[in-house]
C-alpha cells in the first residue's frame, strides 16, 4: 500500500539503502573536481584521485598512465559496489538491480556482434565489454550471422529473450540493422522496465516512473539527431521511440518528420519540461545538448535521494557514478590533449 | 628552376633565396594548421567519447583496406627524390542493403546540423581523383575493394563530434600531402642552387 512502505521496507531493504547512501556522500564535490581541473598531467589526476574513494583501484596503477587505464579503474569501483549490493539483495530488490544492468547487456551484445562482424577477436572484444552487463553465453554470440541465429542460438536463454519480437529478420546483420536491433531492445526494456517498476507501486513507481519517462525521451531525441542523414525512413525512425514518456504520442510523430536540429527543436519545446534546456542553446547550436540532458538527469537523480523507503536510489547511484566518470574522462582527455580552457565543457557537477 | 644564362650568379642566389623563404614560411603555416587541425580532430573524438560512449579500436574493422591512397609522380626532368604527392580517393560502395525507399532519406541535405557531414562531403569532392594506369593500378583496380564509410563501423547513428572528427582528419590528410609537396619544392630549390653554383665555378 502507497505511503505503508516506511513499516516494512527496512525489514529487507533497510540495509542496502543505507549502502547505497553511503555511496552516495562518496561521489565527488565541487571541490575536488576543482582540484581535479589544475592536474597538469594523468599522474596528477591519479594523485588527486587517490585520496577519493577511487583511491585504492588507482593508487597501484603504474606510469605510463592512460584515459583508458583510468577510466577502467573507476568503472571497477562501481561494479564491486553493485556486485556487493546485488548479492545481499532479497527477490524484488534484486530484480530491480538487474533491471538496472540489462542497457549494458544490450551495450555488450551489439559490441560483440559488431566486433564478430568486423572480424575481431572475441577474447579481445569480451576485454572491452562493460562488466555489469555481462553473461555466461555472451561469447557464444560470435557465430551468429543473422537476428534469428543471434536469439535461437544465444540469447534466448538471456534476459533479453523477451525483448526480442516475434518477427526477427533473416537479413544479414550489417551496422545499420545492428543498430536498428540495439534500439529495438532497449525499447522493449525500457518499457518493460516501466512496467516492472509500475507493479512495484509506491514512491518506487512513482519516482522511477519519471526517470524512466526522461530516459526514453532522450534516446528519442537522439535517436531522431543520429539518424538525419542516414538511410533510416521515417516510419522505422518512429518504431525505435517508446511507448511511454512526456513526448508520446504526439512529440514522436513530429520527431520522426524532422529533417534538421531546428525541427527537432521546435518539437522538443513544445513539453514544458524540455523547453527549459533547449531554452539554454542559441539558434542551430547542438553541441552543448548532450552536457545540458546529463545536468537535467543528475538534478533529477540527485533528488531521488530526498524521499527513503524506495528502489530509486539504487538506479540514480548507478546514473550519478556513470556521470561522474563521464566527467573524469572528460578531465583526463583535456588535461592529456592540452586543452584545459575546453574543461569546464563537459563537467556536469552532481552537488 | 630554370635559370637562363642572362642572369649573374648574385641574382640566381637571391630568387633561390626569396623562393626558399617563400617556401619555408608556406611550410611553417602548413605545419601550424596541421597541428590546430590534429587537435580539433582529436577534441573531437573526446566529445564524441562523451556522448556515446566507449570509442576505441574494438570497433576497427580488421578487414579495412585504405580510403584514400598517396599517388607519386615522378619529375622526369631531374632527380627521382624530388617527386610530387596527391591524394587519390578510393570510390565508395554502393549504399547498403539496408536502403529502402524513403520519402525523406534521400531529399536535400538541410540544416545546421548537415553542415559537418556536408563539408566531410565537399572536401571528399575537392581531392582529385584520376583513373590509374592499368600498370599502376594493377594492385587497386580489382574492382572487389571498394570501400564504405569508416564512421559506420562506430554504428549507424554515429553522434555529431565523430563526423567533425573525420571531417578534421579528411582535411589534415590534405595538409599532410601539401606539407610533403612543400618540402620538395624547397629542397628542389636548394639543389638547384648548389647546381647552379656548381656551373659557374
Amino acid at each position: 500500500m502507497w505511503g505503508f512502505e516506511m513499516l516494512t521496507y527496512n525489514i529487507q531493504d533497510g540495509f542496502l539503502e543505507a549502502v547505497v547512501r553511503g555511496h552516495r556522500s562518496g561521489l565527488l564535490t565541487v571541490a575536488d573536481y576543482n582540484n581535479l581541473c589544475q592536474c597538469e598531467s594523468l599522474e596528477d589526476i591519479k594523485l588527486n584521485l587517490t585520496a577519493t574513494d577511487y583511491g585504492t583501484y588507482l593508487s597501484n596503477e603504474a606510469s605510463p598512465l592512460y584515459t583508458t587505464t583510468i577510466v577502467e579503474k573507476c568503472t571497477k569501483k562501481l561494479v564491486d559496489d553493485w556486485v556487493k549490493m546485488r548479492a545481499n539483495a532479497d527477490e524484488k530488490l534484486g530484480q530491480f538491480l538487474d533491471y538496472c544492468t540489462y542497457g549494458h547487456m544490450i551495450d555488450n551484445v551489439v559490441l560483440i556482434v559488431t566486433g564478430t562482424l568486423h572480424e575481431r577477436d572475441v577474447q579481445e572484444l569480451l576485454d572491452k565489454c562493460h562488466p555489469l552487463g555481462m553473461f555466461d553465453s555472451i561469447a557464444t554470440l560470435a557465430v551468429a550471422s543473422n537476428m534469428r541465429e543471434l536469439y535461437r542460438l544465444v540469447l534466448v536463454d538471456t534476459p533479453l529473450a523477451p525483448y526480442f519480437s516475434e518477427n526477427l529478420s533473416h537479413e544479414d546483420l550489417d551496422e545499420m540493422n545492428i543498430e536498428i536491433m540495439r534500439n529495438t531492445l532497449y525499447k522493449a526494456y525500457l518499457d518493460d522496465f516501466a512496467h516492472f517498476c509500475e507493479s512495484l507501486g509506491g514512491t518506487t513507481g512513482e519516482v522511477m516512473g519519471d526517470l524512466l519517462a526522461f530516459e526514453t525521451d532522450r534516446r528519442a531525441l537522439n535517436i531522431t539527431l543520429n539518424s538525419i542523414g542516414t538511410e533510416l525512413t521515417r516510419e522505422d525512425r518512429k518504431k525505435l521511440y517508446s511507448n511511454f514518456g512526456l513526448l508520446y504520442p504526439h512529440g514522436h510523430n513530429e520527431l520522426a518528420q524532422a529533417e534538421d536540429f531546428d525541427q527537432i527543436r521546435a518539437a522538443m519545446e513544445k513539453v514544458p519540461a524540455y523547453a527549459s534546456i533547449f531554452s539554454k542553446l542559441g539558434f542551430g547550436e547542438s553541441q552543448m545538448l548532450d552536457k545540458l540532458l546529463y545536468e537535467e538527469e543528475v538534478k533529477r537523480c540527485v533528488m531521488c535521494f530526498e524521499q527513503q523507503f524506495h528502489y530509486t536510489p539504487f538506479y540514480a547511484y548507478m546514473k550519478l557514478r556513470e556521470q561522474e566518470i563521464r566527467n573524469i574522462m572528460w578531465i583526463s582527455e583535456c588535461v592529456a590533449q592540452d586543452q584545459k580552457a575546453r574543461i569546464t565543457d563537459g563537467i556536469v557537477y552532481t552537488f | 628552376m630554370n635559370f637562363s644564362r642572362s642572369y649573374s650568379m648574385s641574382e640566381i642566389e637571391e630568387k633561390c633565396l626569396v623562393n626558399a623563404v617563400d617556401l619555408s614560411e608556406e611550410y611553417l603555416r602548413l605545419q601550424e594548421r596541421l597541428k590546430i587541425t590534429l587537435k580539433k580532430g582529436l577534441f573531437s573524438i573526446s566529445q564524441a567519447k562523451y556522448c556515446k560512449g566507449n570509442i576505441g579500436q574494438q570497433h576497427f574493422n580488421m578487414d579495412m583496406k585504405a580510403t584514400t591512397l598517396v599517388t607519386v609522380t615522378e619529375d622526369d626532368s631531374t632527380d627521382s627524390m624530388y617527386s610530387t604527392f596527391e591524394l587519390l580517393t578510393q570510390p565508395r560502395a554502393a549504399p547498403s542493403t539496408h536502403e529502402r525507399a524513403s520519402n525523406s532519406g534521400t531529399a536535400k541535405q538541410e540544416g545546421s546540423n548537415q553542415d559537418a557531414i556536408t563539408s566531410a562531403i565537399n572536401l571528399l569532392d575537392t581531392l582529385r581523383v584520376r583513373e590509374e594506369t592499368a600498370e599502376g593500378s594493377s594492385r587497386n583496380n580489382t574492382g572487389e575493394k571498394r570501400q564504405c564509410d569508416p564512421l559506420k563501423w562506430f554504428g549507424g547513428f554515429v553522434p555529431q563530434p565523430l563526423k567533425e572528427a573525420q571531417a578534421s582528419f579528411m582535411e589534415a590528410l590534405q595538409l599532410v600531402v601539401d606539407l610533403a609537396n612543400c618540402s620538395q619544392a624547397l629542397r628542389k630549390t636548394l639543389q638547384d642552387l648548389e647546381i647552379e653554383r656548381e656551373a659557374c665555378t
